[in-house]
């Protein structure tokens, strides 16, 4: 997995003039948007899923909706906050269908974080959160989603995302404390 | 066990980055999976676009056409008279249906309007092929600036076309400080 520390390509006027040719039609031009934003999207999915395939499934399922519906897409918020709201639901949704994603290390779900050992860096330890713990870090805590906001992206309670994010912070100190014996 | 403080995490989290690449080209599924609906909804609507496309993007290429020039030495030219410059198709913004749009747009045509007198005070400065030049710069410019205008105004509340067309006032007024600054420069060499 690599991480992807270069900005955006194109500027946002490069970026706005893809988004219009692409609403018209153009599938190069909305290349230009996958490549500009893929590993924003990627990042998403891949924390929030925590599994390599179903990343990968949830990027493209992603890209086929933005492509379906760019015509809603009215500029208000960044393309990227669009994206990632398209993309957040289909985590959801593959969450919905039952399909096992989550927890790959564990049955129980604090054990898989708690119990992960040593030399455990803050991305493998967010990848081992309970369920709704990594959704609401990831999204929270990454990227900088307010609480109202994720609380409306994973339709719970505003209370409930500051619980589950305060929890994963103490998670997450204590798996990093634990694997730095 | 060391302890990890919160002030720790933070510091970890500052230095994570939000993107990660996937190990594999994630393209050429997604372009399989749109094709279909490329040739069944989408196309007959391309052409509407295309000039508006094309019209920012020689916007693009005309400023940093004459960056360049500055940046070689060689100064442009201009052979505009004022009278010609504020005819040439100033945009008259189209932002009608928001009061902000409509202060953005005032506010432009205020600077432009000062750049513009600065501008002509330099013109004599330079040759005759050098202001033919630039006359014929902004004119590209300014049919640039009207078409992205004639397309937002079309569809007012369009936040994407609001957006390129203050990126293209932005630019538009970036070349004209260029410009200024070059017969500026210009000026500065012939006194000395």
């Amino acid at each position: 997995m690599a991480i992807d520390d270069t900005p955006a390509t194109g500027s946002e006027l490069e970026l706005g003039l893809a988004i219009q040719q692409a609403r018209a039609g153009d599938e190069r031009a909305f290349e230009v948007i996958y490549r500009a934003t893929v590993s924003g999207v990627y990042g998403l999915c891949m924390r929030m899923t925590a599994q390599v395939s179903i990343a990968e499934e949830c990027t493209q399922k992603t890209f086929i909706q933005a492509w379906l519906k760019l015509d809603s897409f009215r500029g208000e918020a960044k393309l990227q906050t669009w994206l990632y709201r398209i993309a957040v639901n289909e985590v959801l949704g593959l969450q919905r269908k039952g399909r096992q994603l989550f927890n790959p290390l564990g049955s129980s779900e604090e054990a898989s974080v708690e119990d992960a050992g040593a030399s455990l860096d803050l991305e493998a330890a967010i990848g081992l959160l309970p369920e709704k713990q990594r959704q609401v870090f990831v999204l929270h805590g990454i990227y900088g989603h307010g609480h109202e906001e994720v609380a409306g992206m994973l339709e719970i309670a505003e209370g409930t995302s500051k619980a589950h994010y305060h929890r994963a912070r103490k998670l997450l100190m204590r798996a990093l404390a634990d694997s730095t014996i | 066990m060391n302890d990890i403080t919160e002030k720790h995490l933070d510091q970890q989290l500052r230095v994570l980055p939000q993107g990660l690449l996937p190990e594999r080209d994630l393209w050429p599924d997604i372009q399989a999976s749109i094709r279909p609906v490329v040739t069944e909804s989408r196309g007959s609507r391309f052409d509407r676009f295309y000039p508006l496309a094309a019209a920012a993007v020689l916007l693009v290429f005309v400023s940093s056409g004459l960056n360049f020039l500055n940046e070689e030495g060689g100064a442009p030219v201009l052979s505009q008279q004022s009278s010609e410059l504020g005819n040439g198709g100033l945009l008259n913004t189209s932002f009608n249906s928001s009061a902000s749009g409509q202060r953005i747009s005032a506010g432009y045509e205020q600077v432009r309007d000062e750049l513009e007198r600065d501008l002509v005070s330099r013109l004599e400065s330079l040759s005759p092929k050098e202001k033919v030049v630039i006359e014929q710069n902004i004119k590209k410019i300014d049919a640039a600036l009207a078409e992205i205008n004639a397309a937002l105004k079309a569809d007012p509340s369009n936040m994407l076309l609001q957006r390129l067309l203050i990126s293209a006032y932005s630019d538009d007024l970036a070349l004209f400080g260029e410009i200024n600054s070059m017969t500026r420069n210009l000026d500065e060499r012939v006194q000395l």
